[in-house]
């Protein structure tokens, strides 16, 4: 009946085996004009401007940095050139009653004058606000007896001690027994 | 990159660095062990060398992993970046064909995964018939009616392929390929030889049951 059958008709004349392996492979096969390299080249070029973009702002993030950092340096070394000339020795005086009233501060006041005409002679090469500042503020820091010791008083420490009196004993109280009630068992 | 600065490559590479045989990829061709070194020290264009001779075994893989060729050259082309980021890591224990294509598998299977592609049922225009190697199923003189029963037994056998589960497809498009042996998928999937050639086996005998069963209905 086959011999009747149109040839391309016949079942015996595939080769599925043939054709799986046929179709298989077609369906990995890539286009002949296949041609990736550009493509990769261009995102590796890509990646390269990107990361050499990357470095120059990081670069510029870091040198703001050093500046904002410089320049918190440079306002706090002001203030702190600031506050010492007007607490410190060479602080205009005040007027009023406050100005007569001795403050807590006012025994430190003599040590610190002496201190003061003891003070080394700055460095020549600092300028003027820097030379200023060493000498107000370099020797107090590093020299160990110039911080101001408070003196010790024993007695203001035994004191509070010695005011704790002893309690007096509670007396205790019993209340007297009941034998009317024990003997009535009630 | 021109053939002459490879050959200067090379040669320049064979008498400077002595030791490239010892520390280097000693199982690559002369040409690909001076492409490789060179592409270690930032060369695109060595680089772009390598890429234009591996990039059928690369597709070839891919495309067995995703089944679409417009998904694929994206896939290649990512697979090349990352290749190209972890050159420094290629210490050359196996072929850089063989450390790419293992590259390639994870970053086929990745997409495969992250894109959620489907296989189409029905293929999509420039899918498959690229010099489709099926006029032997027309005979030695095809006519018009012949090739159209070949075209047509062609994309049934594509489809019952395409119906295959994905590890059975995967094995047989990859071992179909012609770009890997058995022992490199084994190596590629993770499993003992014998499991992959079962898996083509099994493949085949499935899908040409489906193709027989077919023409018999």
């Amino acid at each position: 009946m086959t011999e009747n059958m149109p040839t391309h008709r016949r079942p015996a004349e595939i080769d599925y085996d043939a054709l799986v392996t046929a179709a298989a492979s077609n369906m990995t096969r890539p286009a002949p004009d296949l041609d990736v390299a550009p493509g990769v080249l261009a995102r590796l070029d890509a990646r390269r401007g990107a990361g050499l973009a990357g470095h120059r702002l990081g670069l510029a993030v870091t040198i703001a940095t050093l500046v904002v950092a410089a320049g918190a340096i440079w306002t706090s070394r002001s203030m702190a050139d600031a506050v010492p000339a007007v607490t410190g020795p060479g602080a205009p005086s005040l007027s009023g009653p406050a100005a007569s009233t001795p403050g807590p501060g006012a025994d430190a006041a003599a040590p610190a004058a002496a201190r003061a005409a003891a003070r080394p002679a700055a460095p020549a090469e600092l300028g003027a606000s820097e030379r200023a500042w060493h000498e107000r503020r370099i020797p107090e820091l590093a020299t160990p007896d110039a911080i101001p010791t408070p003196p010790i008083q024993p007695d203001a420490v035994a004191l509070p001690l010695l005011a704790l009196e002893p309690l007096a004993p509670t007396p205790l109280t019993l209340r007297p027994l009941d034998t009317e009630r024990l003997r009535s068992g009630r | 990159m021109s053939i002459a600065r490879v050959t200067v490559s090379v040669a320049t590479l064979s008498m400077a660095s002595p030791g490239v045989q010892s520390e280097g990829p000693s199982r690559e061709t002369p040409e690909v062990r001076a492409l490789l070194l060179a592409a270690r020290e930032g060369d695109h264009d060595a680089f772009g060398r390598l890429v234009a001779l591996n990039q059928s075994a690369v597709f070839r893989t891919v495309l067995a992993a995703l089944g679409s060729r417009d998904d694929a050259e994206d896939v290649v082309q990512e697979v090349f970046v990352q290749a190209w980021r972890k050159l420094g890591s290629f210490r050359g224990d196996a072929s850089f064909r063989t450390w790419l294509l293992a590259i390639t598998w994870r970053k086929a299977v990745d997409a495969r995964r992250i894109r959620r592609l489907r296989w189409r049922r029905h293929p999509q225009p420039g899918d498959g018939d690229h010099g489709l190697p099926l006029d032997q199923f027309a005979g030695p003189t095809p006519d018009p009616e012949r090739r159209a029963a070949a075209a047509e037994l062609a994309d049934r056998a594509r489809a019952e392929i395409r119906r295959l589960s994905p590890t059975l497809r995967d094995t047989l498009l990859l071992a179909a390929s012609g770009a890997h042996t058995y022992d490199d998928i084994a190596a590629l999937l993770g499993v003992p030889l014998g499991t992959v050639k079962w898996r083509v086996a099994e493949a085949r005998r499935i899908v040409t049951v489906r193709l027989a069963g077919a023409r018999h209905d």
